[in-house]
């Protein structure tokens, strides 16, 4: 098996786009031979234009607006499918001929609607509820991360079975079980989040005794000042005094512990849920499956650090050049406003750190995330791979800091309009550099039995803002 | 539909196999005519499920049982579509052309500004009709409690002045609604963090701080008929039920705001969620104002003395400014240098946006609650328009 991986795992020979329309001029009734033992190599192409969607999405936009939401469904569906029906997959093998067939998105307005009812009014409780109560608002809130995993999974369950290639839908073998068991590495900084606040607030139960006349405090004692201190334990023992601090000093450690533990968790949450994704896509009796380890994640952690670290050095640099141009040209320097009596920072400094400022957030957001995006894709499909079904992507990191520069720039100019463009271009940029190989010609696929799924998960994937990625 | 030759070739999938089958498509008599290699296959074309077509995106049909017939050849499929008799909605129509959705776009800012200013409120209000006045009461408990303890303290007033303004509010009341019918209202006051204020909470319960007592008192035999038009002003939201309104129209705002851009990102719908809120919360606000001059005026008072209320807190505003920035001018530097920071990394990432506010908003005592519930009544600088509009009441009869 791995040597068939090994073989198919250069998919630069697909024939091209050309040869692929001449074989289609071909006499009609004469149909592909039987699906043949060899690889089948593919590339995904995106036909999908910018002035086509901007008019399908403003149209969209106004019959929603019109509609206070009702229209939504068809809105959505309409949006979808124009971005499936314009992915095709052209593929062939060394003894079929190259196919060309489009990715088809067939949910159906009716199955669409209900959810998006069920959905809307659980958002509508969950706004105005959280507004006047705080611990209802927590309460809605864990019940939104409770839920969360089930909206992933019933929306990938949706969104599968409703896309067809080649006639077949496909589906998402995933179980729920699975997805509440990828996320019990959260339990680590929950759990130790929960220690810190009850330490805490045991220890302002300890010393708070008759204080019933001044306001409490509220749960921040570690961080509070003196006067807050004092004001608490006054007429406390010296003993419990101690005690206090020390259940107060061990309620921040664990506080801390909590967060570094949320930050570590996280890429590890990231794997875990992309290994479930990754794995359970169906087509037919083909399955995915998906091989990046641990290291693959820490080795991209680190990419990614080091790429940060560079732009923020590439920053460090340009600011100090800057202040110091700038610095020489005295109307800069008059033009600083002093604030305050004291005397003032030196003018190098402030704007030292202004451009600092500015450009690390410019760094962050134009570099740095796009190349979190490109990563992200590239890796975890060029580890998406089964004894059925291997894909390989090459987004070119070049290419994504100039399509999301110039989406960035244009969307903000136009007031969002270019907005349905820069989509078009993003998806072509994404969808074109995916490729890959089945095992076989896909011409043997047999359907599998088709699953009811309800939509629900789908409308609230997208409406409280839960999708796959993180 | 019959003279015209628009058969056009196809790949058709029985939706059992993915192996596709030429086939030679033709409309006739009313019936989808399916011929290739071997196969043949009829339709009614009342019962093929026509996908939406695209410039170059696949050309898609389904037929009763799950097979599907799709076309690479564009132009012919669309020929065929048109004599299949089928039309396409008119969404789909409009947006082929672009001098429809030209047009949809100008609609789209006129029935968007409409929505604004109809369309969420009326159904905000149809909604918050719906909950029963018990459910609202249990909010506004619900808010009090947790306010207890975090923010408002035991009143320090001593009982009889309390006693005398509720008692001075309740005659007002009673003057203004000679025929009954006022809403059902609790007066409750309480020592704060939040200085000088007032709010009232779904259910009609009013609160009101020592602090702002103590303002008013300040201006002498006046103060008593400031504190009433303040709780007039309170009752008016209690009577519009601004409280759960404002709720209901904020959560409509983002529901409608997330539906519209829900496939841009959340940060952008909550944006236009929350201009829609603060005007909403500005129209409020005038129509508690005029119910505080109406009650004023029943009671005997003159609505004059809520300008001269809102001229005090303007006053105590900009003292307790110019005392804090002497006493501590070397913090204050460090503070805007911070507060710049903030700002430039908003322009970045547009969380920090909402940072950079807050940091501007960090002396403000009243945004906690004034930013929780919207309806407070408010300690900023009263505008020029308001002291005007309670003077201008006074003057007319």
């Amino acid at each position: 098996m791995l040597r068939c991986v090994e073989r198919m795992s250069e998919p630069s020979e697909v024939v091209t786009a050309p040869a692929a329309s001449s074989a289609f001029g071909a006499a009609p009734s004469i149909n592909p031979p039987p699906p043949s033992d060899e690889p089948w190599r593919f590339r995904l192409k995106f036909s999908g234009q910018g002035g086509e969607y901007f008019r399908i999405w403003i149209v969209n936009l106004l019959l929603t607006v019109l509609t206070l939401g009702i229209y939504y469904p068809w809105a959505r569906l309409r949006r979808m499918r124009y971005f499936y029906a314009n992915t095709w997959v052209e593929g062939g093998s060394r003894t079929a001929p190259t196919e060309r067939h489009a990715l088809d998105y067939l949910a159906k307005p009716k199955q669409m609607v209900g959810a998006t009812v069920i959905v809307s009014l659980a958002f509508l409780a969950y706004s105005i509820g959280s507004r006047f109560s705080p611990i209802l608002a927590m309460f809605l809130g864990l019940a939104v991360a409770a839920l969360t995993p089930w909206v992933q999974r019933a929306g990938l369950r949706f969104r599968l079975a409703n896309t067809s290639w080649r006639g077949l839908r496909f589906g998402f073998s995933g179980t729920l079980a699975e997805v509440y068991r990828v996320y019990w590495p959260i339990a680590i900084p929950t759990l130790l989040f929960a220690a810190a606040v009850l330490l805490s607030s045991a220890g302002d139960t300890m010393s708070m005794g008759d204080d019933g006349g001044s306001m409490a405090e509220g749960s921040d004692g570690a961080t509070g000042d003196a006067g807050d201190g004092d004001g608490a334990s006054g007429n406390a023992s010296p003993a419990s005094r101690r005690a206090w601090w020390s259940s107060l000093s061990l309620a921040g450690g664990l506080m801390l512990a909590s967060i570094v533990s949320g930050y570590l968790v996280l890429p590890w949450l990231w794997l875990r849920f992309a290994r479930y994704r990754q794995t359970h896509y169906r087509f037919g009796s083909l399955h995915s499956g998906f091989v990046l380890t641990n290291r693959d994640v820490l080795r991209l952690v680190m990419r990614l650090i080091g790429v940060s670290l560079l732009a923020a050095l590439v920053v460090f640099t340009l600011a100090g050049l800057g202040a110091w141009l700038l610095a020489d040209s005295t109307s800069v320097i008059q033009a600083m406003p002093r604030k305050g009596p004291g005397k003032p920072l030196s003018p190098h400094w402030g704007i030292f750190m202004l451009l600092m400022l500015v450009g690390l957030g410019i760094a962050f957001r134009l570099v740095v995330l796009p190349y979190l995006w490109v990563q992200q894709q590239n890796v975890v499909w060029s580890a998406t791979r089964s004894p059925h079904v291997m894909f390989r992507s090459r987004v070119s990191f070049g290419r994504m800091v100039r399509v999301d520069l110039v989406n960035w720039l244009l969307t903000i100019v136009t007031l969002g309009l270019y907005r349905p463009f820069a989509e078009v271009a993003m998806a072509r940029l994404r969808i074109d550099a995916v490729s890959g190989a089945f095992r076989r010609d896909p011409a043997g696929v047999i359907g599998a039995e088709r699953d009811r799924v309800s939509a629900v998960g789908d409308v609230g994937a997208d409406l409280f803002d839960l999708g796959g990625a993180f | 539909m019959t003279g015209v030759p628009v058969a056009v070739d196809a790949d058709y999938f029985d939706g059992r196999s993915a192996r596709s089958r030429r086939v030679r498509l033709d409309a006739r008599g009313g019936r989808l005519v399916l011929t290739g290699d071997g196969f043949s296959r009829e339709v009614a074309l009342s019962d093929v499920r026509w996908e939406e077509v695209s410039r170059a995106g696949n050309r898609h049909a389904e037929l009763p049982d799950g097979a599907t017939l799709q076309s690479q050849d564009a132009a012919g499929w669309d020929r065929l579509r048109q004599a299949a008799g089928v039309r396409d909605d008119m969404a789909v129509r409009a947006s082929r052309s672009w001098r429809a959705t030209l047009i949809a776009t100008v609609a789209l800012v006129v029935v968007a500004s409409g929505t604004w200013i109809y369309g969420v409120p009326a159904a905000a209000n149809a909604v918050v009709k719906l909950v029963p006045a018990s459910v609202e009461q249990k909010i506004g408990d619900e808010a009090i409690g947790s306010m207890v303890g975090e923010m408002l303290a035991p009143s320090r007033l001593p009982r009889e002045t309390r006693d005398r303004i509720t008692d001075a509010f309740r005659e007002a009341v009673a003057k203004s609604y000679p025929q009954g019918g006022a809403p059902a209202w609790r007066l409750d006051f309480y020592r704060s963090r939040i200085g000088p204020n007032a709010f009232a909470l779904p259910g009609g319960r009013m609160v009101m701080t020592d602090e702002l007592v103590e303002l008013a008192q300040g201006a002498g035999k006046d103060g008593d008929a400031m504190l009433v038009g303040v709780l007039s002003h309170e009752l008016g939201h209690v009577r519009g039920r601004h409280g759960m309104r404002g709720a209901a129209q904020a959560g409509f705002a983002s529901l409608v705001a997330g539906l519209v851009f829900g496939d841009v990102s959340s940060l952008v719908a909550a944006a236009p969620a929350l201009l829609l809120q603060q005007g909403y919360s500005r129209d409020f606000e005038r129509e508690a104002d005029r119910e505080s001059v109406r009650m004023l005026k029943a009671a005997g008072y003159s609505p004059a003395v809520m300008a001269d209320f809102f001229e005090r807190m303007q006053r105590r505003d900009t003292e307790a400014a110019s005392r804090a920035r002497q006493r501590n001018g070397q913090e204050a530097t460090a503070a805007k240098e911070a507060q710049a920071a903030d700002g430039a990394q908003a322009k970045g990432d547009a969380k920090g946006d909402a940072k950079g506010a807050e940091a501007a908003r960090r002396d403000d005592a009243a945004s906690p609650i004034a930013r929780r519930l919207q309806i407070a009544l408010s300690s900023h600088p009263a505008d020029a328009e308001r002291i005007r509009f309670f003077r201008e009441a006074a003057t007319r009869p």
